[in-house]
């Protein structure tokens, strides 16, 4: 393991793995907040710590023994272009898919995605659902955190982009520059109709690769992060999101990216990111594999599709750019 | 200035900086600042003693010199020998080194802006923690992520994408900053008071809306008082507690009993209450004629209606915010935090009902205590809490009346 580093969770070695870890030890997308190139240790750290939830989360992990690798942290050459980093990546996860496996990567800043996804791309379709408070979709020549989800519209492969969890005030953003092939959700849409609605905007059957901006938790849950949003989802609202989009979808990837230690409050961004990891090591294991085609429903109560509920899939995939619409009538408890 | 005059440097002008480029000097009375060739510098050095013109340019003075060094004089830099200085002017603002949203700075009798703000950093009305006095900074610090912008072409104000509503703004609405009200320390508290009641004086004169950044929640008896004066109001006071309580007699009104002495002023015809909540060990205030308390279940289970419908449709409103209303998962380092507190939808729900129905002519948040904070996150969310309040009461010119600069008057 990397510089002594624990394996994720303690599992470490598979000869034939459903799940390979990776950690990006990179903040250099980030010109304003650095510190989340920590993020790998510290998760790694943490998750490996005596604490109840945290043997929990272990425990819960034993089915995959054998069956997850830890390929430890990418860690970008001081002074070296970000290339160098990018193309790690992009062999990591190539020899990952390549083998059936899922890719968990550990950010690292948002613009890790870029690379995973551009690799993603490379062998076919591939949906994206993009948890995040913010939009990601700056205009700008360099690929940063703010840029990337734009840069990612334009690769070959990208059938979709599901961004749910935006909010707050922005400048002079989003509703008046469209994006083709975008679907925009935000954080009071997903409070209003589900997060089985919202993974209904994503295509159904498809290889799916899904990329968590910690921030998109509300920073009561997790305030050690660059750009904390008050208004955020909860815990288990993040958690449904991931188990309903893997659901009748093939999850090929994920990642965890912004989880920034240094801002950290008594290590609860760091929970809760093990907490989101657990989750999706589950999903990309259920996924993952040499036969694996589109995953089975997803386990747990609740999780079964129920007629009539959600959005129709894929409705929106073409239309310019879609926001989902507020029902007809304002909704207030009554009383 | 006849010839022979000797003049004198003030003592009351310092150096701020020094360089190659010449050498900044800076008046203390007057807050302002001149840049000087180094030569002139050197000769304005020989004022040290007082000393003739001549005898300081060391020689017959040019012209330009001469003219120089009157320019100095009538700006206060030079004295005349034996003229001395009288005690200090009564100042009113600072500057910061922040302004809210990074919108432009502003002074009384300038250009009128829609929303003037100014901060209030004193928390010497606090009976609890101390802390607050440094969250008008932190607050404008944290506004840098929410730029105030205008338009090239037009100059207009762009305001802000409100993404829940799915709508800009303070579209149209200028903004300027006044900076702090200026605190002397070991002054009385009431003299804080009072300087922020003739502060927002003038920016009611100007015909602006009053922001006010505090500090602790005293403030809000200075700006009451000022707008009180010129048209009866209703006041509407947000907070997890009454501050109900009665100052003693003589005494500075504390952040306890604040809510008792704004209501006690001439021309505020009714308070509202809403968001109390939580043990109490003597707040018994219980509502009246003129005053009526919606506690946080109340309004919870009754939603704005209740706030609403308790203000008479006639009375323009003052809406002063404790930011304790909100819940300590949203607001952690508020003064005195009380849980069971609203939510950020709530409040802006609440915030939007009041804009849409009444005409609201100045608000203030306070008690955010950036010493308690949690990764900044209350004063984030202090910056969310003013933009959905001034999006809610102060809707966007009408387009083609729209004018940034002088889209001034509230009425």
């Amino acid at each position: 393991m990397t510089r002594g580093l624990p394996a994720l969770f303690g599992l470490a070695r598979a000869a034939a793995p459903r799940v390979v870890v990776c950690g990006v030890a990179w903040d250099g997308g980030n010109g304003v907040a650095p510190g989340a190139r920590g993020a790998p240790a510290a998760l790694r750290l943490h998750a490996a710590g005596d604490g109840a939830l945290e043997r929990a989360l272990r425990g819960s992990l034993a089915p995959l023994r054998g069956a997850v690798a830890d390929a430890g942290d990418v860690e970008p050459v001081p002074g070296e272009p970000r290339a160098w980093m990018d193309r790690r990546i992009e062999e990591v996860c190539g020899a990952a898919w390549g083998a059936g496996a899922g890719v968990l990567l550990l950010g690292g800043d948002h613009s890790v995605t870029h690379a995973a996804v551009r690799r993603a791309g490379e062998d076919g379709p591939v949906a994206l659902l993009w948890l995040d408070a913010h939009t990601d979709t700056a205009e700008g020549p360099a690929l940063t955190h703010k840029t990337v989800a734009r840069a990612l519209l334009g690769l070959p492969g990208v059938t979709a982009l599901v961004q749910a969890g935006f909010r707050g005030y922005t400048l002079d953003d989003e509703l008046g520059r469209p994006l083709a092939g975008r679907t925009v959700v935000t954080a009071a849409d997903v409070r209003r109709h589900g997060p089985r609605a919202v993974a209904g905007f994503l295509p159904r059957g498809t290889r799916l690769y899904v990329s968590v901006d910690i921030d998109v938790l509300d920073p009561s849950v997790a305030p050690g992060t660059a750009t904390p949003v008050p208004g955020g989802l909860t815990l288990d609202e993040v958690l449904a999101l991931l188990r309903h989009a893997a659901d009748g979808r093939r999850l090929i990837g994920c990642d965890l990216v912004e989880v920034n230690p240094g801002r950290d409050s008594g290590a609860r961004t760091l929970q809760a990111g093990c907490v989101l990891l657990r989750e999706a090591m589950l999903l990309l294991a259920a996924s993952g594999g040499p036969r694996a085609e589109v995953n089975a429903p997803a386990r747990g109560a609740g999780a079964r599709p129920r007629a009539g509920e959600g959005a129709p899939d894929g409705v929106l995939r073409d239309a310019a750019e879609a926001w989902i619409l507020e029902p007809a009538g304002a909704e207030r408890p009554p009383g | 200035m006849s010839a022979p005059d000797r003049l004198v440097l003030s003592p009351r002008v310092n150096v701020e900086s020094a360089g190659a480029d010449g050498v900044v000097v800076f008046h203390t009375d007057t807050a302002s600042r001149l840049r000087l060739t180094p030569a002139l510098y050197e000769v304005l050095r020989r004022f040290e003693h007082p000393a003739t013109v001549d005898e300081a340019a060391g020689g017959s003075a040019s012209p330009g010199l001469a003219r120089s060094i009157e320019a100095l004089r009538a700006k206060g830099y030079l004295l005349a020998e034996g003229e001395g200085v009288g005690p200090a002017p009564e100042r009113r603002l600072a500057t910061t080194s922040h302004t809210l949203f990074q919108c432009p700075r502003g002074r009384p009798g300038g250009p009128p802006a829609r929303v003037t703000v100014v901060g209030v950093p004193s928390d010497l009305g606090v009976r609890g923690w101390p802390g607050s006095r440094a969250a008008p900074e932190e607050i404008r610090k944290r506004s840098y992520d929410f730029t105030y912008r205008c338009a090239a072409h037009s100059g207009e104000p762009m305001g802000w994408f409100d993404v829940a509503a799915r709508r800009r703004v303070c579209q149209g609405v200028s903004f300027a900053d006044w900076g702090d009200v200026w605190l002397r320390y070991g002054e009385p508290l009431r003299a804080l008071h009072e300087r922020t009641r003739e502060v927002c004086a003038d920016i009611a004169r100007a015909g602006s809306f009053p922001l006010l950044v505090g500090g602790d929640q005293t403030l809000a008896w200075g700006a009451v008082a000022a707008l009180a004066e010129r048209e009866p109001l209703c006041v509407l006071w947000l907070d997890a507690h009454t501050d109900y309580d009665h100052t003693p007699a003589g005494a500075a009104v504390n952040n306890g009993g604040v809510a008792r002495a704004v209501h006690a002023l001439p021309g505020v015809a009714r308070m509202v209450q809403a968001g109390h909540r939580g043990y109490t060990a003597n707040d018994k205030v219980v509502s009246h004629e003129r005053l009526e308390i919606v506690t946080g279940p109340e309004l919870a289970r009754r939603g704005p209606a209740a706030v609403v419908g308790a203000l008479p449709p006639g009375h323009p409103v003052y809406v002063s915010l404790d930011i304790n209303l909100l819940d300590p998962v949203y607001a952690p380092a508020a003064t005195n935090p009380a849980p069971g507190g609203m939510t950020l939808d709530a409040l802006k729900e609440l915030l939007a009902a009041v804009g849409e129905s009444r005409r609201v002519v100045g608000m203030d948040l306070s008690e955010v205590n950036p010493s308690r904070d949690v990764g900044s996150i209350t004063a984030i969310t202090a910056c969310h809490v003013l933009l959905a309040a001034l999006g809610a009461f102060l809707p966007s010119p009408t387009p083609g009346h729209a004018n940034g600069r002088h889209a001034a008057t509230l009425e």
